[in-house]
């Protein structure tokens, strides 16, 4: 059982770790209400209430909804991805808007929980963390193979030159600058 | 870089930028590192050379930056400084380009074999053309620019190094390195360090790869280039290219004579980095420091109702003055102290990551050791501290209780459970926070409640 050493297999065993440590991460914000609550301190859990529901077509995206939240620290920004602490709704913060009452407004697309049965009543309250991990692996040891398979010396090797491009016989500074706008 | 810059760092400037473009456009080395400091015009280089290797030397180039919104400045940049360009934007499918963007007419494709071939530009983030190289041929492109490379994992860049002849990798090597959030022990044991930033790994495995250096920061004053630049770039000497008579500070208003407008006193004066600092107070673990929170919204409050002014500029407002923290909860609480004095959401408040970056002529800083009885890594890393005192255009004010400096000696550098000769970050960062304080002292800008 040799550790790995090469390249491509450090890199999909960092990236096994980071997501293995993800992982550990959502089962404890989620299922631990003590680590939920020291989340929220640090804005990375949010208690808020659905405010709207905007879904055009019934179980179907697009479905946006709206949380209010009135709680001070928010570690939530737009891109965030967000899920209901029960793991039935998750979706992605496209928006966040401060009210004049201070209160944060959170918009969230949703990608699970559009279905009728599961879709965010208006008034309902509920815990949602922003630990979402997300199994890239497939993906990311395609991408070491290839990695490993292409054997670049920039990885794996030593750098050979490219082919020599004859020196400027001008200033390219000033080249540069005349290919900006004026 | 400004008309009225001084003549020997645009001079010195201009000589860089000329040797980034011969190197990357002619040498025969197939990457090159380009250190610059903050606020030195890496975006701008990156630009030029874009420009350049497309419209001058007909190449396909490949752009990646770590993160979307550092993309998407690129896109803006691009599109508003330079003649038109073959520009095609490769993005996720869950992240669609902001609505600015998409009005730009910019092909969007977020599959690799949806681009247009032939010479022009595809931008990306670095993860997203790495998903693509399934789709991407050996040297696809001419040229691969990473802009922001220091942000990156080496493991995030070696995926795509294959799909271009040349590499150009421009970034702030005293910045945040890319975040890892498993222990790095084993990685750093290992041969080759897959978790270092990308260019400090390209060198560390060839160590002939031509380095440039810029050698002027447009951003900082040279007040700040002495606290900044021996502090957290002692391998990368730089200077100020800002012209001193136009980055000093006017008040409308006398203060009071209290140490807030002593520390303000001192910026009007020409210094550039001040600090207050209030009494000693033992916190708990977590325990958001109100105090200190309380002081940097009466600062930034007392700034703006003495008329701060940027001479021969304009009037400051609350959007010309940041605050940064380390920490999301005390940020929150400076937030809600600035809006009970009446200080709107345009004086932004947030976390150095996020500051990276940006910009603002007037910094109110709490410094990462304040309070701090024991430091770990997190309040030790000098890539924090170096990018929260290196947002400002004019000055800086760092707030922070008393005792940094004894805590700083007392502190009992433990590096037991560091892998055998890996560099020691935590050691790096003692002696930035000791040599950046040390400074604050000696040239007497501290000023204290």
């Amino acid at each position: 059982l040799n550790p790995p050493s090469g390249p491509h297999s450090l890199a999909r065993d960092l990236e096994a770790r980071e997501f293995a440590a993800e992982l550990a991460e959502e089962a404890a914000v989620r299922g631990d209400s003590t680590v939920r609550e020291l989340a929220r301190r640090k804005g990375r859990a949010v208690r808020a209430v659905i405010a709207s529901v905007e879904q055009a077509r019934s179980s179907r995206k697009p479905c946006f909804v709206n949380l209010r939240t009135d709680q001070p620290v928010l570690r939530i920004r737009e891109g965030t991805h967000l899920q209901r602490v029960d793991g039935g709704v998750v979706g992605r913060v496209v928006r966040v808007t401060t009210e004049d009452s201070g209160q944060r407004l959170l918009r969230v697309e949703l990608s699970k929980g559009v279905m009728k049965s599961t879709v965010p009543r208006v008034g309902e309250e509920s815990d949602w963390v922003d630990a979402v991990p997300v199994d890239m692996s497939v993906q990311r040891n395609k991408i070491f193979s290839a990695m490993k398979a292409a054997q670049t010396p920039l990885v794996y090797g030593t750098l050979s030159s490219v082919p020599p491009i004859p020196p400027p016989q001008r200033d390219l500074l000033a080249v540069a600058a005349a290919l900006r706008k004026r | 870089m400004s008309a009225s810059a001084p003549p020997a760092a645009v001079s010195l400037a201009e000589n860089a930028q000329r040797r980034v473009l011969e190197a990357v456009l002619h040498y025969q080395h197939p990457v090159v590192v380009v250190d610059s400091p903050p606020g030195a015009g890496k975006t701008s280089l990156v630009e030029a050379v874009i420009a350049m290797a497309v419209l001058d030397c007909r190449w396909r180039v490949a752009v990646i930056a770590p993160r979307n919104e550092q993309v998407y400045d690129l896109v803006r940049r691009l599109r508003s400084d330079y003649q038109p360009l073959p520009l095609q934007l490769l993005h996720s499918g869950e992240s669609p380009p902001p609505a600015d963007l998409r009005s730009l007419g910019i092909p969007m494709v977020t599959r690799a074999n949806a681009l247009v071939g032939g010479v022009g530009v595809v931008i990306s983030n670095a993860a997203k053309l790495a998903f693509s190289v399934p789709d991407l041929t050996t040297n696809e492109f001419d040229l691969l620019v990473c802009d922001e490379a220091y942000q990156l994992a080496a493991k995030d860049l070696d995926p795509v190094g294959h799909l271009a002849r040349r590499l150009l990798l421009v970034g702030d090597p005293g910045q945040l390195a890319p975040l890892v959030r498993v222990d790095v022990a084993r990685f750093e044991a290992a041969r080759v360090k897959v978790h270092w930033p990308a260019p400090k790994e390209l060198m560390r495995r060839h160590p002939g790869l031509p380095r440039i250096a810029l050698p002027a920061t447009w951003r900082l004053p040279k007040d700040t280039v002495d606290f900044v630049q021996p502090s957290f770039y002692p391998d990368l000497p730089f200077v100020s290219g800002a012209a001193p008579d136009g980055r000093r500070i006017t008040f409308s208003a006398a203060g009071m004579g209290d140490a807030i407008d002593r520390a303000l006193d001192q910026l009007g004066a020409g210094a550039t980095m001040v600090g207050l600092v209030l009494p000693a107070l033992p916190l708990e673990a977590d325990q958001v420091d109100e105090g200190v929170s309380q002081a940097a919204a009466a600062v930034i409050q007392r700034m703006l109702s003495r008329g701060i002014t940027w001479e021969g500029r304009s009037l400051l407002t609350e959007g010309d003055v940041g605050y940064v923290d380390t920490h999301v909860a005390s940020n929150a609480a400076t937030e809600r102290r600035l809006r009970q004095l009446g200080i709107g959401p345009a004086t932004k408040t947030t976390t150095p990551e996020i500051w990276q970056g940006l910009q603002r002529p007037i910094m109110v800083v709490k410094h990462p050791l304040s309070g701090a009885s024991h430091f770990g890594a997190f309040d030790l890393d000098p890539g924090r501290l170096c990018v929260m005192t290196s947002r400002h255009q004019l000055g800086c004010v760092m707030v922070s209780r008393e005792g940094v400096a004894q805590a700083l000696e007392r502190h009992a550098h433990d590096c037991s459970d560091r892998p055998t000769g890996a560099e020691d970050v935590q050691w790096v960062g003692w002696r930035a926070n000791n040599s950046f304080w040390s400074m604050l002292e000696q040239k007497e800008r501290l000023e204290r409640l």
